[in-house]
């Protein structure tokens, strides 16, 4: 059986996103390996979800892995366009859409889309200061 | 002449201020006259040094960027139109939808039907119009 347990948010700045992805959007630290070189296995989860085993029924994703290859060539160009094109580079559930909204405003997240009502869902979009729009989203019903 | 330079980066400056602080609160009311306050200029002046700088008024440029604001609900599949309209500070479907389709050359229904792509295409074309 095929599984989905890792979601990979390409980042430049490895502290800089454990911090933004930690303290303003409420994950946790699950690992950090020191791989050498620079290069660090770095993956937060949901503090509801810690070892992610539910989430895959969600359809959603276990551990999300923050990756320092916002500057290979193709993720640049790639990253450049979903933001300019306003595209999210991926999606995180959440219990309560405009509670999360509210609370990330008040830490200062800055919204490209305010929640807005998509019918089965209700959505925001976010900017994660590390060159990618997060969608977050609600089911709704 | 070696005092212009000076008195247009200046300018370029604030005005590239005020075009991040509408970005930043885009959901909100705003007016020109609080606008051109915060560049620092008379209302007059403001106008002027804005349209000649971005190549539309202020009150064009917060339109284009809450339609495209839009324009970027409506190709992830908004259901309630009369939302979207509400939060692109738009008091009737009506008022928007006419806005929208004289923008956009389409309906915000009729763009709603759209692929990501030819949607996308639409929004790129609206951002860089002006560039």
């Amino acid at each position: 059986m095929i599984k989905i347990r890792l979601n990979s948010v390409s980042i430049n700045d490895y502290d800089k996103a454990l911090a933004f992805y930690t303290e303003k959007l409420g994950f946790v630290k699950k690992h950090d390996i020191d791989f050498g070189g620079g290069a660090r296995w770095l993956t937060v989860v949901s503090p509801a979800e810690p070892d992610g085993i539910e989430v895959v029924l969600d359809g959603g994703t276990g551990l999300v892995v923050l990756e320092p290859n916002a500057e290979y060539p193709a993720m640049k160009a790639l990253k450049a366009d979903l933001m300019r094109d306003g595209i999210p580079f991926t999606a995180f559930q959440v219990d309560d859409l405009y509670a999360e909204y509210e609370r990330m405003q008040r830490l200062g997240v800055e919204f490209t889309m305010e929640p807005t009502n998509m019918g089965t869902t209700t959505v925001a979009i976010l900017n994660d200061t590390c060159g990618n729009l997060i969608q977050i989203y609600q089911m709704m019903g | 002449m070696s005092c212009a330079t000076p008195t247009n980066q200046s300018e370029q400056q604030r005005i590239e201020a005020v075009k991040r602080h509408i970005q930043r609160h885009i959901t909100e009311p705003l007016d020109r006259a609080a606008l051109a306050a915060l560049a620092g200029f008379s209302l007059p002046h403001f106008h002027r040094v804005f349209l000649a700088q971005v190549g539309e008024s202020p009150t064009a440029y917060l339109r284009r960027l809450r339609l495209e604001r839009a324009g970027r609900k409506l190709r992830m599949g908004a259901s309630d139109i009369g939302e979207v309209a509400l939060a692109a500070g738009y008091g009737s479907h009506n008022a928007f939808s006419k806005a929208f389709k004289q923008h956009f050359g389409l309906s915000p229904q009729a763009f709603r039907e759209l692929g990501c792509a030819a949607a996308t295409r639409l929004l790129v074309a609206s951002q860089t119009a002006k560039k």
